[in-house]
């Protein structure tokens, strides 16, 4: 019989679904396999965790397991489950290998038969042969390096969001046009196939354009998610409004609900960048000066109802 | 071997190509190429993954993904050198490797 996902991950049967995506955050990072290269218990662990999280972070197979339709493994109940992630090969299983030298900090590969450069990076003294061997791949890889191209492009925030095209004027006068993707982010590198230089050999490189998000004026991202506040009056909120949200997308109507709390957030779903969505906050602000209408009104209902909001903290310590 | 598409479809298309250009710009994979494209074998596809890992789901940043890849890298390369000197030392008569066991416990 497997684990329950909810004590899998540490949650309760009620968590909210941001609740279980930090608890499955933060194992992963704690018993990711390639990043605890040692611990033979991390693969089984990680593979526990990550099927608790996709079972949970899916609304429908979440519902169908608290029914008790389909078991810890997102299978339906009396079926054998089938090969899927079991199979699944991790970083560390090669980095310990000869080819894992490609991605080695110092890019050399490590010869077995040469206990000399071993010992002498090992202990820090001197090899005879300096630490040039590379094999043809790492000079294939290098020479490709060297020809491609490194610019910096500023691009407006809404562009960022939406996609654009764009035109980039060379140091050669030549143009390149750029396509910037739907929800590119902030200092994303784009590239450009063929644009780079052009080595001796004919080889071609690339064309990399980092991009850089100009923050908005009333938008802030995160991920695909854009969040705004919006300032309504008391009167607003005590007595409700429909109100037009700007959004990327463009403005949307929202109806803000009698007495509405300042702070409360409003998800208009599918309104983000993509597949995000748009969260709009409520803020109550008071008018420039309060006359004596306003303040008559108050003084009347404060006479004649005993509302007090700090009731029950009041006089708990 | 696997070209970019490949990859993206391996993956469920968590990240794009734009995504994927991404990560190679900035080093963290390393496939190589031929004269059209680059081609990605197992170990570039486990990278590819763990990077997405890494940036798309545990969240860390640009800046964070680098330092974590790079002392990953560095631990991996410092564990192979250790397995290659111990295979070294397994390789020793017996009187060699007690006398090197000796001096590093005495130490």
């Amino acid at each position: 019989m497997s684990k329950n996902p909810y004590d899998i991950l540490g949650v309760s049967k009620s968590a909210a679904d941001a609740q279980i995506k930090a608890a499955y955050r933060a194992l992963a990072k704690k018993h990711h396999p390639d990043l605890n290269p040692d611990n033979k218990n991390a693969d089984e662990k990680f593979k526990e965790i990550s099927a608790a999280y996709d079972l949970l972070k899916d609304k429908e197979k979440r519902a169908a397991f608290d029914r008790g339709e389909i078991d810890a493994q997102g299978q339906q109940q009396g079926r054998r489950p089938s090969a899927g992630e079991s199979d699944r090969q991790y970083y560390r299983d090669f980095a310990g290998g000869p080819e894992g030298a490609r991605y080695a900090s110092s890019g050399a590969n490590i010869n077995p038969e040469d206990f000399e450069d071993i010992l002498g990076s090992m202990f820090g003294g001197r090899s005879s042969r300096g630490a040039t061997s590379k094999g043809g791949f790492e000079d294939m890889f290098h020479q490709q390096q060297n020809a491609d191209v490194h610019y910096r492009l500023d691009i407006d925030f809404m562009d960022a969001a939406l996609g654009a095209k764009k035109q980039l004027t060379m140091p050669d006068g030549k143009n390149l046009k750029i396509t910037i993707p739907v929800g590119v982010k902030d200092q994303q590198k784009l590239r450009l196939k063929n644009k780079g230089k052009t080595l001796p050999d004919g080889r071609q490189g690339d064309a990399y354009i980092e991009v850089h998000v100009k923050p908005h004026k009333i938008f802030t991202r995160k991920d695909n998610d854009i969040y705004t506040e919006v300032l309504i009056g008391i009167h607003e909120a005590i007595l409700g409004i429909t109100i037009d949200v700007e959004t990327v997308h463009g403005a949307v109507k929202v109806k803000i609900p009698k007495g509405t709390n300042s702070g409360k957030s409003f998800r208009l779903k599918g309104k983000g960048i993509k597949d995000g969505h748009h969260y709009v906050a409520v803020k109550i602000v008071m008018p420039d000066v309060i006359d004596e209408d306003l303040e008559k009104a108050m003084t009347d209902w404060a006479q004649s109802h005993a509302y007090n909001p700090r009731q029950e903290t009041e006089g708990v310590s | 071997m696997k070209r970019a598409n490949d990859v993206l479809s391996d993956l469920n298309r968590l990240i794009d190509e734009y995504a994927l250009d991404d990560f190679i710009a900035r080093g963290w994979v390393r496939p190589m190429r031929d004269e059209t494209d680059y081609v990605f074998d197992d170990m570039d596809v486990a990278r590819v993954r763990l990077v997405c890992e890494l940036h798309i789901e545990m969240k860390f940043e640009f800046d964070a993904v680098d330092l974590i890849l790079s002392l990953m890298d560095q631990l991996y390369e410092v564990k192979s050198r250790h397995d290659i000197l111990a295979q070294a030392l397994q390789q020793q008569p017996e009187d060699v490797r007690n006398a090197i066991i000796k001096n590093i416990v005495s130490d």
